[in-house]
């Protein structure tokens, strides 16, 4: 063998590549470094509604901002079970969206012995505070409304927008506040006496908290005073996705032990602990496993494919046209000059012999009376699709009288 | 670069160390480390380069009969390598075990056989050979592909050479029997011989008798030496399916068969190719190397979707021979032949010639003439008889013109024109 070996040519070195295409290589340093400069400065954007880390118009960012200025210290939580909370005489728990919670979690709430704000109406908690007789509407048109009531922190807020309201029936522990058509927007509920008092306030327009309408009317005065009764406030935001229960619910209750385990875990406390690594690394191995087989031993051959044309595609197309206009005429026509032209040469007529000859012969062949063989080789052309079949059938078995000797 | 499935493996083990360690962080160490390790070894392969690829091929094979393409492979570097090759050939070439794994230490070399069974006539050709240099942990390695060129021709199949023994022996009697029994069977004066009781006495030469004292009968054969040319038409028509093969198939069969009996018949035997212009032909050769150069011709003939010159085929006839020849015109006669020039062309040619004109019956057509199921069927077998009448009438003014028709289902063709040539040959007309 005269034949030299092929070898693959040798690739450039990596610094070459790069050397000789500056501009892409400036590109991509200056996309990583806006890249890396926005991972560094930007923080991960929250969009809860009434998150205090929500900068968005529906967030309270605003208010959580003013209080921490103000000396509160401001703690959220994304669990009910993650609320820590170390001294509940000094501390605020603020439920924002208590819509989204169970039942069972807004009863384990209202046991939380300190004083509770909920921002947002919702019937369930309207329903635990004040018996069946008050309700919620979650929306009203937006409107300003006057402080109506005794509450300091009402007065001092004078009038705010109210969006949504709740109503309770008369107490003396419940103070009604900015009443439009019998719901307020601000509720403030004693409880409890002595030393283990405390007031549960719903600020059911929890519009008013929120960093697009902070600044209207007496939104912010209200919302901040509320807020910020204790030099601690616990935050925490209602979620449709969050099953824990509050810490203290284990305890006995009203004596503030917060240290207690959650009494319902949510889902991945239910696994070992060991589970979710072990199931992350199998599912990078998956990925690994995945450039594994993805990369392919040489590329796919393409195959030049020879042109395909089916047989009979006009003998086809011609008997859907037969067929789409009912030719039956034409189509026996066809195949009685079809049957004639075989039955011809079987018998030895020539196919320029008149047609008497051909029928002659015929009735010779088969012994069957003239007219019979003359009605089907001449006779008129089928009137329908039955008398084309009946046709057919008939010449067929003629012909096939013709096949024996 | 590529990895390998022990780093899969590898990753993988990282479930046991991660039911104690109960961290993500731990998982993303692992995966990044198992990672690292594959680039790494992936770097310590020894370059791709280093290896020398050169093909041994077979130069030709018969359709659907088996060949094995060779791939040596050579280690013209330093190191030893460990790897695998990919030999890789278009899906038509048939090719069974394409990869293949070598070890290889400097300097040695080794053949891997690739085994083919084309399933496509024409050249077959083989793709880029890639090449994998496995690292010394076997994680992962390098990959390159390089063109090697190489093809494969693969020959028609010739399936009709089975009819080839028994339409010999058909022509040993023709060549053996006409100068005893037939005096009309060859015209060709072949020897003189002595009279043998049986003989036909009307052979007897009485003026070579009168100078010996014996008496001589004379001898004939068959004509030898005539002229056979065979019209292969590659237009819009051959690339119709009958059955499962193209048209042309069942047509350069024929072609095969008669050539092989032809010139094994003393004949001289020319092959065209034809549609607008001259595909292929096989010319000038006689004896056995008629059949491997028709047959490498025509493996490479694919049907072509334009209407068949007609005229320009009767100018190449006439451009070739200019005494009285076989022209054997391989196509399909339908109703579109009027227009096509078909019958101007055979009549042209009929008057110098004697034409031969083989057509293939579509199979599907006769299986649609005898459908009575249904209204719909008979409505096919009608259009399908309508067909056929037309195609009657065309093939009877063909007739009309001198010519002689051969019709026949695609696997009967070849020896119908094949029988068709000796009948003409054993009553002289030729």
């Amino acid at each position: 063998m005269t034949a030299t070996y092929v070898q693959a040519s040798p690739t450039q070195g990596a610094g070459a590549t790069l050397r000789q295409h500056p501009l892409v290589v400036a590109a991509v340093v200056v996309l990583m470094l806006i890249i890396g400069v926005l991972a560094i400065t930007s923080q991960p954007e929250d969009g809860t509604p009434l998150s205090p880390a929500n900068p968005g118009p529906d967030g309270a960012r605003a208010a959580a901002q003013i209080l921490g200025d103000q000396g509160v210290t401001v703690t959220h939580a994304d669990t009910l079970s993650g609320l820590e909370i170390d001294d509940a005489a000094h501390t605020t728990l603020v439920i924002a969206s208590p819509e989204n919670l169970s039942y069972d979690q807004i009863e384990a709430v209202l046991a939380y012995p300190g004083d509770i704000i909920f921002l947002g109406a919702d019937y369930g908690v309207v329903d635990l505070l004040g018996g069946p007789d008050a309700t919620a509407s979650s929306y009203i048109p937006s409107q300003p409304a006057a402080a109506t009531c005794d509450d300091p922190d009402a007065l001092a807020a004078g009038t705010v927008t109210v969006t949504a309201g709740v109503q309770f029936p008369e107490s003396p522990q419940t103070e009604q506040c900015f009443t439009v058509d019998g719901s307020s927007a601000y509720v403030a509920h004693e409880r409890g006496s002595g030393a283990e008092a405390s007031t549960v306030r719903i600020i059911a327009s929890a519009a008013l908290v929120t960093n697009a309408d902070l600044a209207t009317e007496g939104n912010a005065a209200l919302a901040l005073r509320a807020l910020g009764h204790h030099p601690h406030v616990a935050w925490y935001v209602g979620s449709f996705y969050d099953l824990s229960m509050p810490p203290w619910t284990g305890g006995d209750g009203d004596d503030g032990d917060e240290t207690a385990a959650p009494a319902v875990p949510t889902t991945s406390d239910l696994l070992p602990p060991w589970f979710m690594p072990v199931l992350f690394i199998l599912g990078l191995t998956v990925l690994v496993a995945a450039w594994w087989r993805g990369r392919r031993f040489g590329r796919l051959v393409p195959e030049p494919l020879p042109v395909v044309v089916p047989g009979a595609e006009a003998v086809k197309g011609r008997a859907r046209l037969y067929r789409r206009a009912n030719a039956h005429a034409h189509a026996g026509a066809s195949l009685r000059a079809q049957a004639a032209v075989r039955i011809g040469r079987r018998l030895g007529v020539p196919r320029t012999a008149p047609a008497d000859a051909l029928i002659d012969a015929t009735q010779r062949a088969t012994g069957r009376p003239r007219e019979h063989v003359a009605a089907l080789l001449t006779g008129p052309l089928p009137h329908s699709n039955a008398d084309m079949m009946t046709l057919i059938k008939e010449l067929d078995s003629l012909e096939s009288e013709v096949h024996r000797p | 670069m590529y990895i390998t499935g022990w780093t899969v493996l590898l990753s993988a083990l990282g479930a046991v160390p991660a039911v104690w360690a109960h961290s993500r962080a731990f998982a993303w160490a692992w995966i990044i480390m198992v990672v690292v390790l594959a680039c790494v070894d992936a770097w310590m392969a020894p370059k791709v380069t280093a290896l020398g690829v050169r093909r041994h091929l077979p130069r030709a094979v018969r359709l659907t009969e088996s060949t094995a393409a060779e791939l040596e492979v050579a280690n013209l570097g330093k190191r030893r390598m460990r790897g695998a090759i990919r030999d890789a050939w278009q899906p038509s070439a048939g090719a069974d075990e394409t990869r293949h794994r070598y070890t290889l230490r400097a300097g040695e070399a080794v053949r891997f056989r690739t085994a083919l069974t084309p399933t496509r006539r024409g050249d077959r050709a083989a793709d880029r050979v890639t090449m994998r240099s496995e690292g010394p942990m076997r994680l992962a390695g390098r990959q390159r592909s390089v063109e090697v060129p190489g093809s494969v021709r693969v020959l028609p199949e010739f399936a009709s050479r089975r009819h080839l023994p028994s339409r010999m022996a058909r022509l040993r009697e023709i060549e053996g029997n006409t100068a005893v029994q037939l005096k009309g069977a060859g015209s060709e004066f072949d020897s003189l011989r002595e009279y043998v009781e049986g003989d036909d006495v009307r052979s007897i030469d009485w003026r070579a008798s009168a100078r010996r004292a014996d008496v001589l009968v004379k001898t004939y054969r068959p004509e030898r030496d005539r002229r056979v040319i065979t019209i292969l038409e590659t237009g819009r028509t051959a690339a119709i399916r009958m059955g499962d093969a193209p048209r042309l198939d069942a047509s350069m069969e024929a072609a095969l068969l008669l050539t092989a009996l032809a010139t094994r018949a003393g004949d001289r035997v020319q092959v065209s190719a034809f549609d607008r212009t001259e595909r292929a032909r096989a010319i000038g050769v006689t004896g056995p190397t008629v059949m491997p150069q028709l047959a490498d011709a025509l493996s490479t003939i694919e049907p072509s979707l334009v209407e068949p010159d007609w005229p320009a085929v009767v100018r190449l006839v006439q451009s070739r021979v200019s005494q009285r020849a076989l022209v054997v015109v391989l196509t399909s006669v339908d109703v579109t032949a009027v227009d096509s020039g078909l019958v101007e062309a055979v009549e042209a040619l009929s008057r110098k010639h004697l034409v031969v004109v083989g057509s293939v019956e579509d199979p599907t057509e006769v299986e649609l003439a005898q459908g009575r199921e249904d209204v719909s069927d008979v409505y096919s077998a009608a259009a399908a008889a309508r067909a056929s009448l037309e195609r009657d009438a065309v093939i009877a003014r063909l007739r009309q013109c001198g010519a002689d028709v051969v019709t026949a289902h695609p696997d009967e063709l070849a020896p119908e024109v094949a029988d068709r040539y000796l009948a003409l040959k054993a009553s002289g007309r030729l």
